[in-house]
């Protein structure tokens, strides 16, 4: 933060009224930060001397009011450090509270945690439509820490705050208006005077109707708190192990106790900075940094010259590509042999944006930037052309050879391959053709998925991989370069880790004690559960192919071959080593106890381990912070451990005790959260 | 400035079956023009306007050539505007195509037309509505339920909306009804309609097995996943028996005209893209062909069937052409009967004088060259998009014919008539021009 410049503007206006504006200088996005407190309590004091007719809170950044606290310097706080922090924040917060003015939030763009904080101690909140609220600390293992678990439940009704908070979730300016977090959602052009209307209402606060009020002070009561409370524990221990995630049950317990006492802010400073000490916020954290730098690594300045988008194969991985990439707001052409199954994908397609916001700008609907394109004329006017053809070379290659003549000079064309060597498939293509050849390896469902390889072969050049990385992060997903090798980086580790808890089967495991163990270690899904959804077939083939290509890794285990052979092969067929139904796998009871499970988890993790290390001798990932990304968010590794780098730096470092307990985090592979299109 | 028809596609044309199809007017033109334009990457940034007829626009939009132009890509700065001449709309846009280009003003434009009659809206009748503007303006409650009081069952029956727009108000006669007055007019028996109305279908069943119509039709994808690839109204065996057994739904009992031998109520689009010869020989552009002529003309609405016989007749007349100098037409087919009156009345020394001012009987039609590959009886008759789909058919079908002039001609509801006059591309010197002799000799 530069020094000197003023981080807060005060500004009188016409009529006695004030704006007090945050602009952090030298950052796209205001964040909350030791020093931006300094200067807020200076500006206050002045504004308690003087105090305007009413006072405004905004940003004067175009992306938004305030995006929270700022991650790193909380991050780096030791915990006394850390709770003076907050006690400052907390104190600050009440004297904007206590003002003898109005106090009205101006929001636009995002609004989330610390941002939200300072919303919520105004007396009013005025959003425009662009605005976006939330608490998103729950995923970096903490809870909100300044005010929001006790000013939240206060201004919505409490069971939807606890809500909130735990899901971590962001609702946009019309949810808001209907929750009561904001007064007013307006479009931009009627943003001031609706602030002004708000201020004009005084300091009272909004009044609730009769039934409202009813349902309120039912819900703050301690009968009430203590029944939501429950509720939510019963919830989240659906998703999340206290063991593993301490945030969520933190949260929960501070609503049930202290939420509406006079010692509920202390209270929420403790727990906030107790959490922030556990290794899972440390590890949560240390995961979104790093996935934050892997994004700004991927922009540039140049961009990434892509518009039309041009996808060849409309089975599962073609059609769902091309309905992310259209939502994403680019003009998708989708072309099959087979036109009915073109049809099938356009279909899902509609099911699925149906109602999602489009946040491009783009005046089309997403619907109408996804054409179907059966004679492939889109090849001709497309910037990026995916493949998703069937997973066999000379398909592939045939494919490649009927583009030659058709694609733009500068046209990406791109493979969604997982196991064929990329050099094997650019033998066809002529030389700037070859150099403009990329892998980009999304993961199946493409929608939940995070991550995507950008895997380059000896032939692709600098450029088109950094377009690549460019377009990958402009369609909302996390682009992680690897080089051209079996496996890439995901199946690669995967893949062995998988065929070991076979084998553990091989040697009498009980498939639900493999998954047990995997899922004590913090494992979204055991292996034998990840086997049986992807499918045996699949497991097999990439097993035998990193066998063939791998000195290291041995034949796939008897029993998954056997399995393939009956034709068992998993979720898809309702049998694999578990017997499904209705999407679901039928498992007994884990028997196994804690010892078992613990040797158990040091048998099946070896090999994945051995390969993270081979991996990075190898150089398939430029480094540990990639290794680690690409493991939590294309394979589920447990996030909280912070991917299996660092899971094994911290083992070896505190070789006898397991991790300490912790929060829940940043959702991995299976999250959600990148169905949020891209950040403001 | 000569006028060229570079390309052109339309949907699949989807027979209304009683319900909202799949598709609204500008669903369908957003459809095939998204397709039209990836075929010529190098055209979609030349066009200057687009101009779309439409029958009936529904209330998704009241200016269909704008919106679909938005939602087709074709960028903000795009403007479109909406013709309605009934069934002509279609024909008017690429006329106003023809004329603007022949004139200089334009190089290129995007025309076509569209409909949805599956779409076509129920109304509220006079009675509900005279109720619903009376509730609504009474100033106090008692005077609000006073008026609502006033509510009678026969409120809720609805006018339907294609049958309103099917129907002539000023003669207050239906479009069959003016085939039926054609019919006996021009002494058409029930069994020549009916052979008619069969050989439509047989025609376009064996284009469609050819071939024929790939270039032309491209396929639909609904929002449920469900693939449309072809004319769904063609029934290819069907028979005069089978016809002769159907009732008259115009005028009955007595009529002649049978849901068999009119045309289908169909959903479609149609496009076609129209540019001058400095622009085809600038991008190096095969077209398909280029517009001679048109001509539009008017006559009693009770008779409009005959329109298409008033408004080629001057353009024949102009070129100084015959009948029989015309290699291919295309003649809307509205209703069978209105289809033979036509012919007979070219064929008729009394009507040649008296209605046309000529010496004498034109003369006839050689049936192997009239719509070659069946038509509205068989393919079904999207009011607004008919007109744009017999020009591109037309030229589509000299193409694999290897003929060189063409008449493209439709009747109009209200008493009108379009016509065009239509020549092989391969008559011009583009650039490409060898290439195109070897399609002729070939």
């Amino acid at each position: 933060m530069a020094r000197g410049k003023s981080i807060w503007h005060l500004k009188k206006q016409a009529g006695g009224y004030a704006t007090l504006t945050l602009d952090v200088p030298g950052q796209a996005q205001n964040t909350l930060g030791r020093a931006v407190l300094d200067q807020f309590e200076a500006f206050l004091e002045e504004i308690e001397k003087n105090p305007p007719k009413a006072l405004f809170v905004r940003s004067g950044k175009e992306s938004g009011f305030m995006a929270g606290a700022d991650i790193e310097e909380l991050g780096s706080s030791d915990a006394d450090s850390l709770k003076a922090l907050i006690d400052q924040g907390h104190k600050a917060l009440n004297r904007l509270e206590a003002l003898p003015c109005p106090t009205v939030a101006v929001i636009h763009g995002v609004c989330l945690g610390g941002g939200l904080e300072v919303a919520l101690a105004c007396d009013h909140r005025v959003a425009d439509h662009s605005a976006r609220f939330g608490f998103p600390e729950v995923q970096l293992g903490l809870h909100p820490g300044l005010g929001g678990t006790e000013r939240l439940p206060r201004v919505v009704e409490p069971a939807t705050a606890l809500q909130l908070m735990l899901t971590g979730k962001t609702i946009d300016a019309r949810k808001a208006k209907k929750l009561g977090l904001v007064r007013d959602a307006v479009p931009d052009r009627h943003l001031l005077a609706a602030a002004r209307a708000a201020a004009e209402t005084g300091k009272q606060k909004r009044k609730r109707g009769l039934l409202d009020e009813l349902k309120y002070t039912l819900e703050f009561s301690s009968p009430g708190k203590r029944f939501i409370a429950n509720r939510a524990r019963k919830e989240t221990a659906k998703h999340f192990s206290e063991k593993h995630y301490p945030a969520p049950y933190a949260l929960i317990d501070l609503f049930e106790q202290e939420t509406g006492s006079d010692d509920a802010l202390e209270a929420e400073a403790q727990s906030f900075v107790k959490l922030s000490q556990t290794e899972t916020a440390k590890n949560l954290i240390g995961l979104f940094l790093r996935r934050e730098a892997l994004k700004r690594e991927a922009r540039r300045s140049k961009g990434h010259d892509i518009s039309h988008v041009h996808i060849i194969g409309a089975g599962t991985m073609g059609a769902d590509i091309a309905m992310w990439t259209a939502m994403n707001g680019f003009t998708v052409t989708l072309q099959d042999i087979d036109r009915s199954v073109i049809a099938k994908a356009i279909g899902r397609a509609h099911k699925w944006m149906d109602g999602k916001p489009d946040h491009s700008d783009d005046v089309r609907d997403p619907e109408d930037r996804l054409i179907a394109d059966p004679k492939g004329d889109g090849v001709r006017s497309a910037d990026l052309i995916i493949e998703a053809g069937p997973e066999k070379a000379e398909i592939k290659q045939k494919i490649y050879d009927g583009l030659k003549d058709k694609l733009k000079s500068r046209a990406i064309i791109a493979t969604n391959t997982s196991s064929i060597r990329l050099e094997t498939l650019a033998e066809g293509l002529p030389g700037p053709n070859a150099g403009r050849f990329v892998g980009l390896h999304f993961f199946n469902p493409v929608t939940k998925m995070p991550l995507v390889e950008i895997v380059s072969g000896e032939k692709t050049t600098k450029e088109t991989q950094a377009r690549a990385l460019a377009f990958i992060e402009a369609i909302a997903k996390l682009p992680l370069p690897v080089k051209s090798a079996p496996g890439f980086l995901v199946n690669r580790i995967l893949t062995p880790y998988l065929l070991q808890a076979v084998k553990l089967i091989d040697e009498g495991c009980s498939p639900e004690e493999v998954d047990a163990a995997a899922e004590d270690f913090g494992m979204q899904q055991g292996p034998v559960e990840v086997a049986d959804t992807v499918g045996l077939d699949i497991c097999l083939e990439v097993g035998r192919v990193l066998a063939r290509d791998l000195d290291h890794v041995a034949d796939p285990p008897a029993q998954l071959i056997e399995k393939v052979e009956a034709g068992d092969l998993g979720k898809k067929t309702g049998k694999g080593f578990y017997t499904w139904s209705d999407g679901k796998p039928q498992k007994a009871e884990n028997e196994a106890g804690p010892k078992t499970l613990e040797k158990l988890q040091e048998r099946l993790l070896a090999p994945l381990y051995e390969e993270v290390r081979r991996v990075l001798d190898e150089g398939i990932v430029a480094s540990e912070d990639h290794l680690d990304l690409g493991a939590v968010f294309g394979s589920g590794f447990a996030p909280f451990r912070g991917g299996p780098c660092t899971a094994l730096r911290q083992k070896k470092a505190a070789p006898s005790s397991p991790p300490e307990t912790p929060a829940k985090p940043e959702e991995p592979a299976k999250a959600d959260m990148s169905e949020e299109p891209k950040e403001a | 400035m000569k006028v060229y028809v570079v390309d052109g596609n339309r949907t699949p044309f989807l027979k209304a079956r009683g319900k909202p199809g799949p598709f609204t007017a500008v669903d369908l033109a957003v459809q095939a023009g998204r397709v039209l334009m990836l075929r010529h990457p190098e055209i979609a940034g030349e066009i200057e306007e687009v101009i779309l007829g439409c029958g009936s626009p529904g209330a998704e939009a009241t200016n269909p050539a704008r919106v679909a132009a938005l939602r087709m890509g074709l960028g903000l700065d795009m403007p479109g505007w909406t013709v309605q001449r009934n069934c002509g709309s279609g024909m008017q846009s690429v006329d106003s195509a023809y004329r603007y280009i022949r004139a200089g003003d334009y190089d290129c434009l995007l025309v076509g037309g569209t409909e949805s009659l599956s779409h076509a809206p129920l109304l509220l009748n006079d009675e509900a509505v005279d109720w619903f503007a009376d509730v609504n303006m009474a100033k106090s409650l008692l005077g609000r339920v006073e008026a609502m009081s006033k509510f009678r069952f026969s409120m809720m029956e609805p006018v339907i909306g294609v049958e309103k727009g099917l129907t002539d108000t000023v003669v207050d006669l239906g479009m069959g009804q003016t085939a039926e007055i054609l019919r006996y007019e021009w002494d058409i028996t029930r069994k020549e309609a009916d052979a008619y109305a069969v050989e439509s279908h047989k025609r376009l069943a064996r284009a469609q097995e050819e071939g024929w119509l790939d270039n032309e039709v491209d396929p639909v994808f609904s929002e449920e996943g469900e693939l449309f690839e072809k004319d769904d109204g063609v029934r290819p065996n069907s028979t005069v028996e089978k016809l002769s057994t159907l009732k008259p739904v115009f005028e009955r009992p007595y009529g002649h005209v049978t849901a068999g031998n009119s045309s289908q109520v169909t959903d479609g689009a149609c496009w076609m893209i129209v540019a001058s010869e400095r622009f085809i020989e600038k991008h190096g552009l095969e077209p398909l062909g280029e517009i001679k002529d048109s001509q539009w003309a008017a006559l009693s609405p009770a008779r409009m069937g005959l329109g298409p016989v008033h408004s080629v007749t001057p353009i024949l007349t102009r070129n100084k052409l015959g009948l029989s100098d015309i290699d291919l037409w295309e003649l809307n087919e509205a209703f069978a009967h209105q289809v033979l009156a036509c012919l007979k009345a070219w064929e008729s020394d009394k009507f040649c004088k008296q209605e046309l001012g000529l010496d004498g009987a034109m003369g006839s039609i050689d049936r192997e060259r009239l719509n070659v590959d069946g038509g509205a009886i068989s393919l079904g008759h999207p009011v607004g998009t008919s007109g744009a789909r017999i020009v591109l058919h037309a030229l589509n079908a000299m193409k694999r014919l290897g003929h060189k002039t063409g008449v493209a001609t439709e009747c109009i509801g209200g008493g009108q008539g379009g016509g065009m006059l239509l020549e092989a591309a391969n008559a011009v010197p583009t650039p490409k021009a060898t290439q195109t002799e070897e399609t002729e000799a070939a």
